[in-house]
């Protein structure tokens, strides 16, 4: 293995493979950078140009994207609080106030680190874990899913705020609304009336910008103001890698948090960042700094959706399913390049596999140096006035929406989200636990249904299930205790 | 299913078949006239009404990146996405939207096809209104877990719980559940899996034990574990030849068809409405197709028909094809029609079966 580990590094070391790797590094920072845009659309553009290519060259160019984006999205997330894609949002909740206090140097730097060494271990962990891998995965059945969507759902708790019936409330509100469109396990459709749009539900980018980024435009255009009034943005830089150094157990916890749940199949890795934040804010001694500008808040989060990228590779490689909608582009890519996902990954496609790894770590290294240089120019933006920005911003907002099914629907649906997303941000109403509820209803939907018509009742006492079950309890007690320190969105 | 135009259509299609019969003075494969050259320089789209990545996308890119040089001069192919409600938005786009000036084809795969066979309300597309351009049917494996103890298809009515596992009543598992309506097989089904990927899944766990995956997953993902001597391998459910008759999979020439395990067990071929149903689904899951509009101009049809004729008899992209999609043959024209119409031409007594069948044994309303 570290042999062959060797070899596969001579051949994505090879300059003709390292520019089609640079190349996709390229687009992944545009990418990740614009609001809205996230890896599928990165490796729609990217996917024409697959067939007939050298296989490394081609995986090299997908990885390499993919594995950028993560680390790029932090931008618009810390400087003009709008998520640059689903991976990136719990970053807003301490980036952007740190921004607003002139710190923005200091978040982008501890982001970008953090990001770095969470991709690091994710493709770490790809490699050792990959040859036992499969009984790892074959572990969790439908019941264990099931609780596991559960617990997921209880570290809203930790994010409601002062109010935990409000967090309670927003995160059902999110479970309805992915009740609309097709219900899985059947052929009915649910709350859709005559709109063919709404068969498929609504697209959780279209959600997640129109909770996060349509309210903080709308405000940014009423005050008429620019997000960070201080030109401070270029400094802080060595104190933000002093801070990721600084708080390294949460790094590697939040790390190994992002591979574990991109590894399972069905968890819903675009809420990663959301448990992430959730454990950050769960294991800290003082609490009281979260969601005001606390640096804490955004390296958890960076750290663990760079991870997420390593882990969702494990199934998607060893089983043929995607872990996310990126994978599933990717599975296509590879089908594309003759290599179908299974036990050959690990035997005659070794070599594909290991490229995979190292352009995983590359990329990551290459990624977020590229994102250190530009950010000086790139972080110029937060201070420019709303007037002249929100509408370059808008535009860019309404094209990533419309990429989803090129349909009006998709811009009538970011415009109601979004009206919905600034109330309840103006109400003081907790806005993650909707997307939360939103990203996890299918698979808890999915995962009982399963269990109830396989098992009938005997999977409650399972033991498995009885641990997560208590594990799940402990998180929500410990939510309401935190409650009465009152943190979470400000 | 409605019959809008359908006669209509099928006086025309009556006509095109004179025409190239008249063409092809009954030689075995229908001749076309030489290209004309509509597509030189131009860019034919492919519409697929699904989101990037999935196996009918990866086939519309298969043949986006290799028909080019066939279909004319300098001519580029491009896979345009339109995602929605599982196939059926893409495709009423085309209905509705897509100009007939034969620059844009239609991908048709389950997705539209069981909704429309089985008349959704959403539905507004008639593919017997459309011009089949080319069609390739990909079959795939029913198997077992070993743990049942059993060795062969025959065996399957001596185990205690069937237990498989199904992603909704009009997936493309439903060609199984409509081979084991064929076969009289008692078992339960548990619904509400995300694909085929988590169904197997399941029966490596335990959870289920009897599955069914598709060409590709099968070769790749399950034969490793027949070599564990985790899986078993059952039958194969057969594909749809030129002449519409059920034959054995090239991709797998040593397993029993669906067919050939009721014919050993009953001691006669399957015949009558279960028959018919079991046709119509599996051409309604298995096929994947090209269509294009019926008023495209005559060039243009021709010039795709003769495309796909001379790339089915070259080498070159022969060996590429059986690379990428299997040992399976490209349908060209009225071939691609016949392999189509078990669901195409579906009678209201099979279809008033499935949906009987489907009620009685998993409450399921199609």
């Amino acid at each position: 293995m570290i042999a062959a580990a060797f070899d596969a590094l001579a051949l994505v070391l090879d300059p003709s493979r390292l520019i089609f790797m640079l190349l996709g590094v390229g687009v992944g920072l545009i990418v990740g950078i614009l609001p809205g845009l996230g890896g599928v659309v990165g490796m729609s553009l990217l996917l024409p140009f697959v067939y007939g290519m050298d296989p490394h060259a081609a995986i090299a160019m997908l990885i390499g994207m993919a594995a950028v984006i993560a680390t790029a999205d932090t931008f618009p997330s810390v400087l003009i609080g709008v998520p640059g894609s689903a991976g990136s949002q719990a970053t807003i909740l301490d980036g952007y106030p740190m921004a607003q206090q002139g710190q923005a140097g200091r978040a982008l730097s501890a982001a970008f680190s953090a990001s770095m060494i969470g991709g690091l271990i994710g493709a770490l962990v790809l490699f050792l874990i990959l040859p036992i891998a499969r009984p790892l995965v074959l572990a969790f059945q439908s019941p264990h899913l099931f609780m596991l969507t559960v617990l997921g759902l209880c570290v809203v708790g930790l994010l409601s705020g002062k109010y935990p019936f409000r967090g309670i409330l927003a995160t059902m509100f999110g479970i309805m609304i992915a009740m609309l469109g097709s219900a899985p396990a059947s052929v009915t459709f649910r709350f859709v009336g005559d709109s063919v749009y709404l068969m498929d539900g609504i697209p959780l980018a279209i959600l997640a910008m129109g909770l996060f980024a349509v309210p903080e435009i709308i405000d940014l255009l009423a005050d008429n103001r620019a997000v960070s009034k201080v030109k401070a943005v270029s400094s802080g830089w060595k104190e933000g890698i002093c801070d990721t150094f600084r708080h390294r157990w949460l790094v590697l916890r939040s790390s190994a948090l992002g591979v574990a749940v991109g590894a399972i199949p069905g968890l819903g890795g675009s809420v990663v960042d959301w448990l992430s934040y959730g454990q950050a804010v769960q294991s800290a001694k003082d609490k009281r700094g979260f969601g005001k500008g606390d640096v804490r808040g955004v390296i958890a989060p960076e750290s663990s959706n760079n991870a997420k990228e390593g882990g969702s590779l494990i199934p998607t490689m060893l089983f043929g399913i995607p872990g996310s909608g990126t994978t599933a582009v990717l599975l296509g890519g590879l089908i594309l390049l003759g290599i179908q996902p299974g036990p050959s990954m690990l035997t005659t496609d070794l070599s594909i596999t290991l490229t995979i790894v190292w352009t995983l770590a590359l990329a990551n290294v290459v990624g977020a140096l590229a994102c250190f240089m530009l950010s000086r120019p790139i972080a110029r933006l937060s201070t420019i006035p709303a007037k002249k920005f929100a509408p370059f911003l808008l535009i860019v907002m309404l094209v990533g929406a419309y990429q989803n099914t090129h349909q009006w629907g998709d811009l009538v649906t970011l415009m109601a989200v979004g009206l919905f997303g600034w109330l309840l941000k103006t109400y003081d109403w907790p806005r993650a636990p909707v997307l939360i509820g939103f990203v996890l209803a299918p698979s808890i939907e999915r995962y009982l249904t399963i269990s109830a018509s396989r098992y009938g009742w005997s999977w409650l006492a399972d033991p498995i299930v009885l641990v997560i079950g208590a594990l799940a309890v402990a998180v929500v007690i410990a939510g309401v205790r935190a409650k009465s320190k009152g943190l979470g969105e400000s | 299913m409605n019959n809008k135009g359908h006669t209509l259509y099928h006086a025309r299609r009556a006509a095109m078949l004179i025409a190239a019969a008249g063409l092809a003075l009954g030689a075995m494969s229908p001749a076309y006239a030489e290209r004309t050259g509509f597509y030189d320089g131009e860019t034919l789209e492919i519409l697929t009404p699904w989101a990037p990545g999935g196996g009918a996308d990866t086939w519309g890119r298969y043949i986006a990146a290799t028909i080019g040089p066939f279909l004319g001069e300098n001519a580029s192919v491009q896979v345009i996405n339109r995602p929605g409600a599982g196939g059926v938005q893409g495709t009423n786009e085309f209905e509705l939207r897509t100009r007939g000036d034969g620059k844009t084809v239609l991908l048709q795969s389950a997705g539209q096809v069981f909704p429309f066979m089985y008349g959704s309300q959403a539905v507004r597309y008639d593919f017997r209104d459309y011009v089949p351009v080319v069609a390739m049917a990909q079959g795939g494996v029913v198997y077992a877990s070993s743990t049942l103890g059993i060795e062969g298809p025959q065996e399957l009515w001596d185990v205690d719980e069937l237990i498989y596992g199904e992603v909704s009543p009009q997936a493309i598992g439903s060609m199984a559940l409509a081979a084991f309506a064929l076969l009289d097989l008692p078992h339960e089904a548990i619904f509400g899996y995300e694909s085929r990927g988590p169904t197997r899944l399941a029966l490596e766990q335990g959870e289920t034990n009897l599955d069914f995956q598709t060409t590709s997953a099968y070769t790749s993902n399950v034969e490793p574990l027949i070599e564990e001597g985790v899986a078993v391998p059952l039958f194969s459910l057969g594909i749809i030849d030129t002449d519409g008759e059920l034959i054995r999979d090239p991709a797998f020439p040593d397993m029993p068809t669906v067919a050939e395990v009721y014919e050993e067990r009953h001691g006669e071929a399957p015949s009558g409405v279960a028959w018919d149903a079991y046709r119509a689904v599996l051409s309604a899951g298995s096929i994947k197709m090209l269509w294009a509009k019926p008023d495209a101009p005559e060039e243009a049809l021709n010039d795709l028909r003769y495309a796909f004729e001379q790339a089915r008899q070259d080498e070159a992209f022969h060996e590429d094809s059986i690379e990428a999609n299997g040992p399976y043959e490209w349908l060209v024209g009225d071939d691609a029609y016949t392999a189509m119409s078990a669901t195409l031409e579906i009678s209201d007594e099979a279809l008033e079966y499935l949906r009987e069948t489907f009620k009685e044994r998993y409450d399921a309303d199609l």
